[in-house]
């Protein structure tokens, strides 16, 4: 049964390699620029959503910061209250396009 | 700071960090998303290295209440995508918090505890609490704020006054003073450097001080077990506007802590005094029997002469008896065995009437408390019992 998930997984799934062999094939550029572009990609992401500001591809959606307040939650094992602090959390809206897509 | 980045500023700056033409990285950029996209409505899951996880799950239908008519609806089935951000980039946009940790609450903290520390703090992030109006912060009860005061504040007003009678008391009782006096001292201690670095140590304040450590019950015990509670706030909402007052009081205080130190020093030296003034009664006051003498050389000797203690054996006093008496256990004989070596031949069997001289403790490193020390000793026993 593993076996068969993970082989599916495989199969369907788009992780990283697959990403960038797919979009260095389309752009008849080599894999190596291609992953290099993609790294600066996601440092752009995290330095400027560090900054509390969103990011916005059109077509896509946008990567936005939130904050969350502190909260007092109940710890599901322990049944202990504990106190959870504030964070900034990295939300995703798609956009209207993408959406309608998907259906 | 909340700027919406558009496509062109990703354009630029991806650019700019790779050295590439701005033609290049939009191309890569819409090939990107467009493959990204494509593979999502083929139903696959797409993970980016360094950005995170897009999944799309299906959302199967509900019914529901319409918000207009009251009426029952079904929202359909529909398909959803979710985000979840990579480990490393959720800890890059969560960097201004990284410090905090969860923590779990004392059964002591009660719910309107936590109201009352929320109305007294604004919340922490103004923008959401003007987006979700279920965060309860009413500005119209103002009443429970004062018989909950905020702790921090009020604690270093309120100390100064039990203690402000102290320094009168000190002279004719200056033994109780130096015990308790520390203990004292330390409480507002505790408190202060939170105060006074709120930015670096924002953990710090209000770390729960325990009645059992306490010298004395406090004067106001409504505000102590406040100060049980473990809270956290961002530095600034902590940061610390002592009145003028409070400025005032603080050198006091760093006075009181001087006197209980000067008090504890005095009351040492004259425990000094009183001990080595019974000593000297003891010197004066010893007869001339042989044991009386050389206990007051034992507790003398070390000083000047150490080597010259000396016991006769006795058919009652042999090297075990002489160890047990001198050093605390009898295990120690070895010792004074390993000193007359010369004199004795057989540690077994010493000739009564052989005087022998008892090594100081600090020559062998004797201590009848250290196991390490004991132990030492006994291997040592067998080893020379064994060679004869």
């Amino acid at each position: 049964m593993q076996i068969i998930i993970t082989f599916r997984v495989l199969l369907y799934n788009m992780d990283n390699k697959k990403l960038v062999d797919t979009i260095a094939a389309n752009m008849g550029r080599s894999a190596e620029d291609v992953s290099k572009l993609l790294e600066a990609f996601a440092g752009v992401l995290s330095t400027r959503c560090g900054e509390m500001d969103s990011v916005f591809v059109p077509g896509f959606g946008t990567f936005e910061p939130k904050k969350r307040n502190e909260r007092v939650m109940i710890h599901p094992s322990t049944g202990r209250r504990i106190l959870v602090p504030p964070k900034i959390v990295l939300g995703f809206k798609v956009s209207k396009v993408l959406k309608t897509k998907l259906q | 700071m909340n700027a919406k980045i558009t496509f062109p500023e990703i354009v630029d700056l991806i650019a700019e960090s790779t050295s590439t033409t701005k033609r290049v990285c939009e191309l890569f950029l819409r090939e990107l998303f467009a493959t990204v996209s494509q593979s999502l409505i083929d139903g696959e899951d797409v993970k980016i290295k360094g950005v995170g996880t897009f999944k799309v799950t299906r959302v199967k239908p509900r019914k529901s209440v319409s918000v207009n008519t009251g009426g029952s609806i079904e929202i359909s089935g529909h398909k959803k995508l979710t985000f979840t951000p990579d480990k490393s980039l959720s800890e890059a946009v969560n960097q201004p918090f990284a410090q905090f940790e969860t923590v779990f609450l004392d059964d002591a903290v009660t719910d309107e505890k936590l109201a009352a520390i929320d109305k007294e703090y604004p919340s922490l992030f103004d923008e959401v609490e003007k987006d979700e109006p279920v965060q309860e912060t009413p500005k119209t009860e103002s009443k429970p704020e004062a018989p909950e005061p905020e702790p921090q504040q009020e604690t270093p007003v309120a100390e100064p006054e039990p203690e402000a009678p102290e320094p009168e008391v000190e002279p004719e009782a200056p033994k109780a003073d130096a015990t308790s006096e520390p203990q004292k001292t330390e409480e507002p201690h505790a408190v202060e450097p939170a105060h006074a670095e709120p930015v670096s140590r924002p953990m710090l304040v209000g770390i729960p001080i325990d009645g059992p450590t306490q010298p004395k019950p406090e004067p106001e015990p409504v505000e102590e077990p406040v100060k049980d509670e473990y809270f956290y706030r961002p530095a600034p909402r902590n940061a610390y506007t002592p009145t003028a007052e409070q400025l005032a009081a603080m050198p006091r205080k760093v006075d009181k802590r001087w006197i209980g130190v000067i008090v504890g020093v005095l009351a040492c030296c004259l425990l000094c005094w009183l001990l080595m003034k019974g000593c000297g009664k003891a010197e004066s006051g010893a007869g001339s029997g042989t044991d009386s003498d050389t206990v007051a050389l034992a507790i003398e000797e070390p000083m000047d002469e150490p080597a010259t203690v000396t016991e006769t054996v006795t058919d009652q006093n042999v090297l075990s008896t002489m160890a047990a008496k001198h050093y605390g256990s009898q295990w120690f004989w070895v010792y004074i065995y390993e000193e007359n070596k010369d004199k004795i031949a057989n540690p077994d069997n010493v000739p009564i009437g052989t005087v022998v001289v008892i090594p100081p403790a600090e020559k062998y490193g004797i201590d009848a408390h250290d196991q390490a020390s004991l132990k030492k000793a006994q291997r040592r026993s067998w080893e020379i019992l064994k060679g004869k």
